[in-house]
């Protein structure tokens, strides 16, 4: 069964807070995604550590040493570029406006 | 401090209570969105407290020293403070930050679709009923952006029967008020409702129409304050009024949703004795407000009561900067009315459309914040009430 996609980008014209440097909140907008990011990763990270440590399941020796299998290799990749699809969306908004300036212009 | 500006200053990390509408999210998801959360009411804090320090510490000294007299208007002061590269920074992250909120809220919808469509049926224990109209004209000023800059709006669908911005709307509302609008995100019904309480100590209605109602949250209180009225909400959008159909028959109450346009309505004349809003004035247009006060008045019975709450008046806000922060909306959240709406004359609105003068109050509501729970005070109900809250305008027919 074919999912059900719904949109991310909001109608309605985009607000330009740096008039003078029209580079500055593309920029901004990716800085933002990647500090979301990290907290993200932060946070299932927090929650592997403290189930991990209450069992007394995991050493640090044995994160360091560890080797995904080829399955767990190709989850990875997907999560990846679902997480560049996050971090550059400030962009493909941009390209799903057509063209158009996304900030007045 | 007061109790209730510590429950504004300091986080609130409540849990949304869950029922079987609401998308769980995977633990990624759920971070994502806690961070959302975090991130924005960093952001939205910001362009208030410290941005007002960066205006009284350089915008408004170079602004006097430039114009050699102080700012007159709001104007004035958002025209200075846009060229300031902190403010520029502040609110262009709070925009950002409004729309990766959404998407957070909307990856959890997409995929357990399927899941929460299935949730709606199951949970259907025909308490109330449900109305959609395909047919209703969706007017220009819901259709022209999306807003609150949540793709898709109130009224978009994506597949039959669909509840997607129902439960997009659910989620993202609650993180984007940060949690205080309370686990149920009702404490805005709340605090109208204990205005009307307060006001009319005897009044017991029998029958309730709120408009503009959303996924019924803020009316869902109605129906426990008055267990014996028949509760009715009304709405444009209908994955809106079919989610909010499905999360009242979850939680156990009987409201008849419907999708109209609250400046015509199919009830008939005298149908209610009290009818109600919560925010919905500022999201229509200068040609509909006149147009709902007077369909609020054909459909109250003799002796009924008209209570809408909206937007505070910003007026009465002392610092001119202040105006300026709380109205940045306007020009960034995709609400092109909130700029003009403070410019309406609502009492004689109310006057034109029929309600005589004697009757109309020009009032607040509390405003009903839920604290932030901790771990010495782990309850997540506890509410506290602020004098600073929504407009009230009321009259009686």
């Amino acid at each position: 069964m074919r999912k059900t996609k719904l949109s991310r980008h909001a109608k309605g014209k985009r607000p330009d807070f740096y008039p003078n440097e029209p580079g500055a909140q593309r920029l901004l907008g990716i800085v933002m995604a990647l500090i979301t990011e990290v907290a993200v990763v932060r946070e299932r990270l927090d929650t592997v550590e403290q189930i991990a440590s209450a069992k007394g399941l995991v050493t640090a020796a044995e994160i360091e040493d560890y080797v995904p299998s080829l399955e767990q290799r190709e989850a990875r990749e997907v999560w990846r570029q679902g997480y560049l699809d996050r971090v550059l969306f400030v962009l493909s908004d941009e390209v799903a406006r057509e063209g158009s300036a996304p900030w007045g212009g | 401090m007061s109790e209730y500006f510590m429950a504004l200053t300091k986080l609130n990390i409540n849990e949304q209570a869950p029922h079987a509408l609401l998308p769980k999210g995977t633990h990624d998801e759920r971070a994502r969105q806690n961070f959302m959360k975090s991130l924005h009411h960093r952001s939205s804090s910001w362009s208030r407290a410290e941005a007002g320090r960066i205006w009284t510490g350089r915008v408004l000294p170079a602004f006097q020293k430039q114009h050699g007299r102080k700012p007159e208007t709001r104007k004035e002061v958002r025209l200075a403070m846009e060229q300031d590269p902190f403010w520029q920074t502040v609110v262009g992250m709070r925009r950002i930050s409004q729309e990766m909120l959404w998407n957070a809220c909307i990856d959890s919808v997409e995929n357990e679709l399927d899941t929460l469509m299935a949730h709606a049926k199951e949970v259907d224990r025909g308490l109330g009923s449900l109305t959609v109209d395909p047919d209703l004209e969706i007017p220009k000023y819901i259709s022209a952006v999306d807003i609150h800059v949540m793709p898709g709006n109130y009224q978009t669908e994506y597949t039959e029967n669909d509840i997607s911005q129902g439960a997009v709307y659910e989620r993202g509302s609650y993180l984007y008020t940060h949690g205080y609008n309370g686990p149920r995100f009702d404490n805005l019904g709340q605090g109208v409702l204990e205005y009307i309480q307060k006001t009319f100590p005897d009044f017991k209605p029998k029958r309730i129409l709120d408009m503009g109602a959303a996924i019924g949250n803020s009316t869902l209180p109605y129906c426990d304050a008055f267990p014996d009225a028949e509760v009715y909400a009304i709405d444009i959008g209908a994955p809106l009024v079919r989610y909010g159909y499905a999360r009242a028959n979850a939680l156990g109450k009987a409201v008849h949703f419907s999708q109209q346009n609250a400046e015509s309505t199919s009830f008939p004349d005298g149908y209610f004795d009290l009818v109600v809003s919560h925010i919905m004035f500022h999201e229509t247009s200068r040609e509909a407000i006149p147009k709902i006060f007077a369909e609020s008045k054909r459909l109250l019975a003799p002796g009924g009561k008209m209570v809408h709450a909206d937007l505070p008046d910003i007026s009465r806000i002392p610092d001119l900067f202040q105006q300026v922060s709380v109205n940045q909306d306007h020009y960034d959240n995709n609400e092109p009315m909130w700029g003009s709406y403070h410019s309406l004359d609502l009492k004689k609105c109310m006057q034109d459309a029929g309600f005589s003068s004697e009757t109309i109050r020009l009032e607040m509501s509390p405003m009903v914040v839920s604290v932030p729970p901790d771990h010495n005070n782990p309850d997540t109900s506890k509410t506290v009430r602020g004098q600073f809250g929504y407009g009230v305008f009321a009259a009686e027919a």
